[in-house]
């Protein structure tokens, strides 16, 4: 059995869409027009312990909604998902211990407080026995490189240095699985270098299961051994990279990102071919 | 002119009509009216007694106008002076082509006069419709009103930029305008008019500045004074308006030579 | 459920100490903070007393009975928002921006968790005002404190912080289900306002609202008049017996609403 199993997941949101003018103001209070928009749509894919797999997709290509639906933050609209045998939206607390999360986009950390502090909180919340707390603390402030600033209030800190500490926070308790969502967003090359070592270290000490997406498309060929590449909520690819770089090796283009973006252009194209693309 | 005529632009902009923002805001102004026309019931009680010569009718009233006077009046100079000192905009108001002191009074009142009356007329019009109380005013007494209440916005004005000009030296005000606040509920008699006072404060308060904001000009409107007594407060209130000036030009003068030097 | 709340328990400790920790960095602004708010609604008081003392009574209430009703809300308020406040000052935004997940990656309850992480000291001035004023209504109005009277008074207090705990609860729940919860939280403010005066002064459908939907009443003024003895002819002559229960009953359902709301969690942003 794999570890984490997704299979058919829809998710759709409402959103509302207001109406024009001074007439419509009650209207929309008390019956706005509602409109489905589809996140993610049909996806399924399963992966085993221990593997690397990175997320490619464009903004809204339903990445974070399929992070956010296996962290156990949104529900589905269809389908069903499991990891590590639960349930991650029905079991939300218990799954909450088999995971780690970094949304890069957000801090979680106490901004007028030096790093320790929020490491203490962590421990309190995910109950993490002191010893196995003090063990962690220390190998992940060593191989992060962060004895300089670890006494420091973070708001004086870097993005890179917050970073470090974000994803070491992330890992405190243990899990089996992490979720990485854009872990390197803003970082320089250095940072961004220690984490995906930091990262493939862990998947090779404790056999981390490890999904990062991201748009620097290095972290992914660096990182992963295994690729999903989502398009308007749907998966059009998934496989090692080898395979997607020789199926998508075309003349002059030897970089992924380069393919990436040929995938994404015929995919518009595709979709658009009906109506827009009458030149 | 022409910059009153932009700044209201601007907040009729801000504020387009009919928003959902509006109508609740208007509500609440409403039910606020309720509460306070209850509580006066309530205390003056059903035996129709006239407590210091004021019958439940004109207190009504009085608090109604008290409510708009003080909206009118309202000030927040103090929080804006405090504000571009600190993030430094100051040195560039005072590049401007128009006295810094003027700007501000300009966009002070503007901004407030349109609030108050787009804000507060429906729902003080609500409020007649629904309590059907009667407002006896003739035009002397309206002409003697509002150059009261005019006044009243200068003083409220000049005395929150002087006291505002103090951020200069101390780099906040927030507590000073904290104080004044307090200061204000509690002399102005936007809540409670200053002739229910007990003697001791009702004499301290004939000594500042905060009763001639709100409480005179309301005062003057329920016809609680005779015209003779009306004219004796616009006095007043010139008085306090020379007093308050010089006292500003002084210290701004040596604020703005501090700012210059320092470069805000 | 013991091991639960003792595990909460700990957290709220903790995130408290971390609180303090924080906040030494602005010690200033807080103590500036208390002083003002403490001389602001000292103001409140001293107006009420001016005004009522002006009539001599409202409504068979004395302007000490009055500044008691509004004392006893006072502190209830404080109580409540010491650990409620900062949920409905936050979560809108965290809602807004989908901070909340983070929450929700946690393997926590969500509103115990939110408790324990929200509280807050800022509410020592309300609190400690209200002290100031109950000991002088008291002795004003010839009442012995004896050890009976400062049980009951803790009873009020602690269902009266339940009543508030749950408007706090329903206001911020409500950030789940629409984008701005302005037009509530005057809502919240305006019936407090209310609920500083005797209701009976107020026409039926406020004494109803403040009864039933915003259950106010029960925080002063029911308890209060059965503790003072009046009689000033509202019906529900009986409420204050029913005070404990109104207000356990409305803070189970504020929170079963809240729950209830939190389930609309649409997390937005990336």
């Amino acid at each position: 059995m794999s570890l984490i199993e997704v299979s058919h997941v829809s998710k759709e949101y409402e959103v509302l869409v207001p109406r024009q003018g001074a007439r419509n103001v009650l209207k929309n209070i008390f019956c706005p027009d509602k409109k489905k928009v589809s996140a993610v749509n049909d996806v399924s894919f399963r992966i085993h312990a221990g593997e690397l797999v990175g997320f490619i997709g464009e903004n809204g290509a339903g990445k974070s909604t399929t992070i956010k639906m296996m962290s156990g933050i949104l529900f589905p609209t269809a389908g069903n998902i499991a990891v590590a045998g639960l349930c991650p939206y029905r079991k939300r607390e218990e799954n909450a211990r088999n995971i780690g999360v970094v949304f890069g986009q957000r801090s979680r950390l106490n901004w007028d407080l030096p790093m320790m502090d929020s490491f203490e909180l962590y421990k309190e919340i995910y109950q993490i026995d002191s010893n196995v707390f003090r063990k962690n603390v220390d190998r992940f402030v060593e191989m992060l490189r962060m004895q300089d600033f670890y006494h420091t209030p973070v708001r004086q800190l870097s993005l890179g240095q917050r970073m470090k500490a974000e994803v070491a926070l992330s890992l405190l308790h243990e899990p089996p699985i992490l979720y990485l969502d854009e872990p390197t967003i803003g970082l320089d090359v250095m940072a961004k270098q220690q984490i995906r070592e930091f990262i493939k270290e862990r998947n090779r000490l404790e056999g981390t299961t490890t999904i990062l997406t991201s748009h620097d498309m290095k972290d992914l060929d660096c990182v992963c051994q295994r690729i999903i590449v989502l398009a308007k909520g749907s998966i059009i690819f998934d496989g090692s990279i080898e395979r997607f770089k020789k199926e998508h090796a075309k003349e002059g283009v030897s970089d992924i990102e380069d393919m990436v973006r040929n995938i994404y252009e015929e995919n518009v194209f595709t979709e658009d071919a009906g109506c827009s693309k009458v030149e | 002119m022409r910059l009153c005529r932009k700044i209201l632009a601007i907040s009729f902009k801000e504020k387009s009509i009919f928003r959902f923002d509006y109508i609740v805001g208007t509500v609440f102004a409403f039910l606020y009216i309720v509460l306070k026309v209850y509580l006066w019931k309530g205390l003056y009680g059903t035996g129709g007694k006239a407590i210091g010569g004021i019958t439940l009718n004109s207190m009504i009233v009085y608090s109604i106008i008290a409510g708009f006077t003080e909206g009118i009046t309202k000030t927040t100079v103090m929080k804006d002076l405090n504000d571009s000192v600190l993030d430094g905009t100051i040195s560039a108001n005072m590049l401007l082509p128009i006295g810094l002191k003027r700007y501000m009074f300009i966009q002070s009142v503007t901004r407030n006069l349109f609030r108050t009356l787009y804000g507060m007329l429906p729902s003080v019009a609500a409020a007649m419709f629904v309590f059907s109380f009667h407002v006896n005013v003739n035009l002397v007494n309206l002409f003697l009103y509002l150059s009261s209440a005019c006044m009243g916005v200068v003083i409220n004005f000049l005395y929150n930029f002087l006291f505002g000009s103090s951020v200069i030296w101390l780099r906040n005000s927030f507590f000073l305008s904290n104080i004044n606040s307090v200061l204000l509920s509690l002399f102005s008699g936007a809540f409670v008019p200053v002739w229910f006072f007990p003697e001791g404060l009702k004499e301290l308060s004939r000594f500042l500045p905060f009763r001639y904001i709100v409480f005179e000009p309301a005062a003057i409107f329920v016809n609680a004074k005779s015209p003779q007594e009306a004219v004796a407060v616009l006095g007043m209130q010139l008085i306090w308006i020379g007093l308050l000036f010089g006292a500003v030009t002084l210290v701004w003068n040596r604020g703005r030579h501090k700012i210059m030097i320092q470069g805000g | 459920m013991m091991m639960g709340l003792y595990r909460y328990l700990r957290l709220t400790h903790l995130f408290t100490k971390k609180a303090v920790k924080g906040m030494l960095t602005y010690r200033w602004s807080f103590l500036i903070n208390c002083i003002s708010q403490a001389l602001d609604y000292s103001v409140t008081f001293l107006l009420m007393w001016i005004m009522i003392s002006a009539f001599e009574d409202m409504n068979g209430w004395n302007a000490y009975e009055v500044m008691l009703l509004y004392a006893f809300s006072l502190f209830a308020y404080g109580i409540a928002g010491t650990f409620f406040f900062n949920i409905m000052n936050l979560l809108p935004g965290q809602i807004l921006k989908g901070t909340f997940d983070d929450v929700l990656i946690k393997p926590v309850k969500v509103l115990p968790y939110l408790i324990s992480s929200s509280f807050i000291c800022n509410y020592i001035a309300h609190m400690t005002l209200s002290v100031i004023v109950m000991a002088v209504c008291f002795k004003a109005l010839h009442i012995q404190v004896t050890v009976r009277l400062l049980w009951r008074a803790a009873g009020i207090l602690l269902f009266g912080s339940l009543i508030y705990g749950g408007l706090f609860l329903i206001v911020s729940g409500s950030a789940f289900l629409v984008a701005k919860i302005d037009s509530l939280f005057q809502i919240m403010y305006f019936f407090r306002e209310v609920s500083y005066y005797p209701i009976s002064i107020f026409p039926r459908i406020i004494q109803v609202i403040v009864t039933t939907l915003v259950p106010y009443g029960f925080v002063n003024y029911y308890p209060l008049r059965e503790l003072l003895g009046k009689e000033d002819g509202v019906v529900f002559r009986q409420a204050a017996v029913l005070s404990p229960l109104a207000a356990v009953l409305f803070f189970a359902v504020s929170c079963l609403l809240f729950h209830q709301s939190s389930k609309c969690y649409k997390s937005s942003g990336s």
